[in-house]
C-alpha cells in the first residue's frame, strides 16, 4: 500500500508539463483521496458479492442495466448497500473523531476509545433508549453520554488534557465507571436480550438499515464544514501552544469545537452501530502515515477511517471459519495488537 | 523484625506510624470484618434476628432459616476469599511495579483468565464448575508479560495500564469470539463476566477458601523478595540473588491469587486496587505490615461490597463486580489527584 501510493505520485508527475500552472497543484494534493475511492468502490463491490450468498456477475450486471428481479434488487439495496453505506459513515465520524481528540491531547493515545467516551457515549445511548425513550433520542443521548464523558475525564485529570499520563489514566477510570453503569443496566434486561445487548456493545453492523444512515450522515454533513474549519487550527497547535497564539490561534475555542465535535461525532457512531474498538485510535495515525504531512488530518483520518471499518466489517464476515462475528470484536483485537506496537513504539521513542 | 523499620530509614513518623497504631488498625478491622460477617449472615431480602443466625448455626438439618444462613454464609466466605485474594494480589503488584495503579484487572491478568477458561471450555466443551486451575495458565502468561514491561519505564504509571488496556481488548474480544459463536459457552460465561458471589454452593465455597489460604500463607514469603528489589537489581544481584527470578516468583504468586479469584467468582473490579493504596496509608512501607492489613481490609470491603449489593435495590440484587466498579473508578480518580500532589 505505501509502496504503491509512492509510486503513484512520481507518475503523476510524468503524465503533467514540467512547469505546472499554479492553479493545477492542489490536485495532487487529491491523489491519495482518488485512490481511496477507488478503494472505496472495490469494498463496496465487494460488500455486494462477497459470501455464498453474494450476488453473482451476471446479477450484477443486471443491477447496473437496470433489469435486475426484485430478489436480486432486495439483495442488493436492503440487505447489503445500506450495511456497507452506514459502515463507511460510522468509520468516517470515528475516524474524524479520533483526529480531533489527539489532536488535542497532542498524543495518540488520547483517542475516544481509550479515554472512555465511547463507553460513555453507549452508556448515554442505553438510558436514552431504555428510561428516557420519547425524551431523548439515541443519538442525542450518546452525544450527551460522550460530552459528559468528556468533561468527567478533563475535571478527573487534574490537568485538564495538558497532561497525557494522567488524563489516560482519568480516562480509564470513567471508562470503567460507564462500563460499569452499562452493565448494571443490562442486569435488568430480559434475559433473552441480553445477548444483543452484548453484540451492540461489542459493536455490530448487523442488520442495519437505510433509516439507521440517514442520521449519522447528516450529522457528518453538518460538521464537515466546521472540521474543515478546525483541521489548520489544529495543526497549529501541535506546533505548540505558545506558536499557535502567536500565529492567532484561539486556543480555548478551537479545543472547546474540537472536543464538542469530537463527542458528537463519536456518540453519533456510538448510537448506530455500537462502541466499536480502535476504529479511532488507528484510523488518525494511519492517515499520518499514509498521507505523509505533519499534524492531524482529520479528513484523511475520517477517510481512513471510513474504509477501515468497512474492510473490517466484510473480514468478520465472510473471512472466518466460525461465522459471522460483530465487527467490534475483530477490531477489537487488531487494534489491541496495535496498541501494544504503539507503547512499544514510544517507549523507544 | 524491626516493626520501626520505617522510622530507621528516616521517613517520618507521619509515613510509618507506629506499631501501636498498625496494631490498633489491625484489630479495628479484624473486629469490622467480624462484625460485617455476622450482619450479612442475617440482613437481606429476608432479615433474620443474630438469635435466629447463631441457632441456624448450631443446628444441623433442612429448615427455611437454615437454608438462607447456608446461602449466605458461602456468599459471606467466598466474600473473604475473594477479598483477601485479590487485596493481597494488589499489594504484590503494586510493590514489585511500584506502580500505585497496578491492579490485576486493570493490568489484563483477569482477562488472561478469562481467556484461559473459555479456551478451556472450547477443548471440553463445557466449563466445569469450580475448575479454577484452568485460569491458571492464561493469568500466568499476561503477569509475565506485565511484569516484563513493568521492567522499563517505571515512571510512567499510565504506560502499564494502557498495556493493560491492550491486553483486555484482545483478550476480551478473543473471548466474546469464542462465546458469541458457542451458546452453551455464553450461558456460562454471561453470569461470571459480571462478577458475582451468588449462587455458589457452600462446599465450593470452603474448597475455594482452603485454596486461597493455602495461597495467601505462600505470597507471605514473597515481602522478603520484594524488599530487596526495592533496593535496585545492583544490590539485589550484591547479595548473590537473581532479581529476574525474585520477580517471577512475586509474579506468579499474585497471578495465581488473582487468577483463582476470577475463575471462581468473575472479574472483581478495583478491589485489588483500592485496597492496597489505603493499606500502605496504614502500614506505612514495610510490606509485612501492609500485607497483613490488605489481608482483613480486602474481605472487609468484599462484604460490604455484598452488603450494599443485597440491600441497595433490595429484594433484587446487583452484581458484586459491578458495584465494586461503581465505587470503585471515583476512588481510582482521588487516588490520581493524591498522587499529583506527592510527586
Amino acid at each position: 500500500m505505501m509502496k504503491r501510493f509512492n509510486t503513484l505520485l512520481p507518475a503523476s508527475r510524468l503524465l503533467l508539463p514540467r512547469r505546472l500552472p499554479s492553479c493545477l497543484l492542489p490536485s495532487l494534493a487529491l491523489a491519495p483521496y482518488m485512490l481511496a475511492s477507488i478503494i472505496a468502490l472495490g469494498l463496496l463491490l465487494g460488500s455486494l458479492m462477497l459470501g455464498s450468498q453474494g450476488l453473482s456477475k451476471e446479477a450484477l450486471g443486471h443491477l447496473i442495466q437496470g433489469n435486475a428481479t426484485p430478489f436480486e434488487q432486495w439483495q442488493a439495496f436492503t440487505l447489503r448497500l445500506p450495511r456497507a453505506f452506514v459502515a463507511l459513515c460510522a468509520g468516517f465520524a470515528l475516524g474524524v473523531s479520533g483526529a480531533l481528540f489527539q489532536g488535542i491531547t497532542r498524543n495518540p493515545l488520547g483517542s475516544p476509545d481509550i479515554i472512555g467516551l465511547t463507553a460513555s457515549a453507549s452508556l448515554g445511548a442505553l438510558l436514552a433508549s431504555s428510561w428516557l425513550t420519547g425524551i431523548v433520542s439515541t443519538t442525542m443521548g450518546a452525544a450527551l453520554g460522550a460530552i459528559i464523558g468528556t468533561l468527567a475525564v478533563y475535571s478527573g485529570s487534574g490537568h485538564g488534557f495538558r497532561h497525557p499520563s494522567s488524563m489516560i489514566i482519568a480516562g480509564i477510570a470513567i471508562n470503567a465507571l460507564a462500563l460499569a453503569g452499562v452493565q448494571l443496566n443490562l442486569t435488568w434486561l430480559g434475559q433473552e436480550q441480553a445477548r444483543d445487548a452484548m453484540i451492540w456493545l461489542s459493536g455490530s453492523l448487523a442488520g442495519r438499515q437505510w433509516h439507521d444512515l440517514w442520521p449519522m450522515l447528516s450529522l457528518c454533513l453538518l460538521l464537515l464544514p466546521g472540521i474543515v474549519l478546525i483541521a489548520p487550527r489544529l495543526r497549529l497547535m501541535a506546533l505548540g501552544d505558545p506558536v499557535a497564539k502567536n500565529l492567532g490561534v484561539n486556543l480555548a475555542a478551537s479545543r472547546l469545537l474540537s472536543a464538542v465535535m469530537g463527542a458528537f461525532l463519536a456518540g453519533g457512531a456510538v448510537a448506530t452501530v455500537g462502541p466499536i474498538a480502535f476504529v479511532s485510535l488507528a484510523a488518525p495515525q494511519l492517515a499520518l502515515r499514509l498521507w505523509r504531512k505533519p499534524g492531524p488530518l482529520p479528513l484523511a483520518a475520517g477517510v481512513v477511517g471510513a474504509l477501515l471499518l468497512l474492510a473490517a466489517d466484510l473480514a468478520a464476515q465472510y473471512s472466518l471459519p466460525s461465522g459471522a462475528l460483530p465487527v467490534g470484536v475483530l477490531t477489537a483485537g487488531l487494534g489491541g495488537v496495535y496498541l501494544v506496537y504503539l507503547l512499544n513504539r514510544q517507549r523507544r521513542g | 523484625m524491626n516493626a520501626e523499620a520505617g522510622m530507621v530509614n528516616g521517613l517520618s513518623p507521619s509515613l510509618s506510624p507506629s506499631l501501636r497504631q498498625r496494631t490498633r488498625w489491625l484489630a479495628g478491622l479484624i473486629g469490622a470484618v467480624l462484625l460485617f460477617g455476622w450482619a450479612n449472615l442475617s440482613v437481606g431480602a429476608e432479615h433474620l434476628t443474630p438469635y435466629q443466625v447463631w441457632r441456624a448455626l448450631q443446628t444441623a438439618g433442612p429448615s427455611y432459616a437454615n437454608d438462607l444462613v447456608e446461602a449466605r454464609l458461602s456468599r459471606t466466605l467466598l466474600a473473604i476469599a475473594t477479598g483477601a485474594a485479590l487485596a493481597v494480589a494488589g499489594t504484590l503488584l503494586q510493590n514489585l511495579t511500584r506502580n500505585p495503579l497496578a491492579e490485576p484487572g486493570l493490568l489484563g491478568i483477569n482477562a488472561g483468565a478469562a481467556a484461559s477458561l473459555v479456551t478451556a471450555g472450547l477443548v471440553l466443551g463445557s466449563l466445569p464448575a469450580g475448575a479454577f486451575w484452568l485460569a491458571l495458565p492464561g493469568a500466568l502468561i499476561v503477569a509475565v508479560l506485565v511484569g516484563v514491561q513493568s521492567a522499563y519505564r517505571q515512571h510512567d504509571p499510565s504506560h502499564l495500564l494502557l498495556l493493560g488496556a491492550a491486553l483486555n481488548a484482545v483478550l476480551f474480544a478473543y473471548v466474546q469470539a469464542i462465546t458469541l459463536t458457542h451458546p452453551a459457552l455464553f450461558a456460562n460465561y454471561r453470569f461470571w463476566i459480571v462478577g458475582s458471589i451468588n449462587g455458589h454452593s457452600l462446599d465450593e465455597a470452603q474448597r475455594l477458601f482452603g485454596w486461597i489460604a493455602v495461597g495467601l500463607g505462600l505470597s507471605f514469603i514473597l515481602p522478603r523478595f520484594l524488599h530487596v528489589l526495592q533496593m535496585g537489581d545492583g544490590v539485589t544481584k550484591a547479595l548473590g540473588l537473581n532479581a529476574g527470578c525474585l520477580r517471577l516468583a512475586v509474579l506468579s504468586g499474585s497471578a495465581l491469587l488473582a487468577a483463582i479469584s476470577t475463575a471462581t467468582v468473575g472479574p472483581i473490579a478495583f478491589v485489588g486496587l483500592a485496597v492496597p493504596l489505603l493499606a500502605k496509608k496504614i502500614a506505612g512501607h514495610y510490606i509485612y505490615w501492609q500485607l497483613a492489613i490488605a489481608l482483613v481490609m480486602g474481605p472487609l470491603m468484599m462484604i460490604l461490597a455484598d452488603l450494599l449489593a443485597r440491600l441497595l435495590l433490595s429484594p433484587s440484587e446487583i452484581m458484586t463486580g459491578i458495584l465494586t466498579a461503581l465505587l470503585g473508578a471515583p476512588f481510582l480518580l482521588v487516588a490520581l489527584r493524591i498522587n499529583q500532589r506527592a510527586v
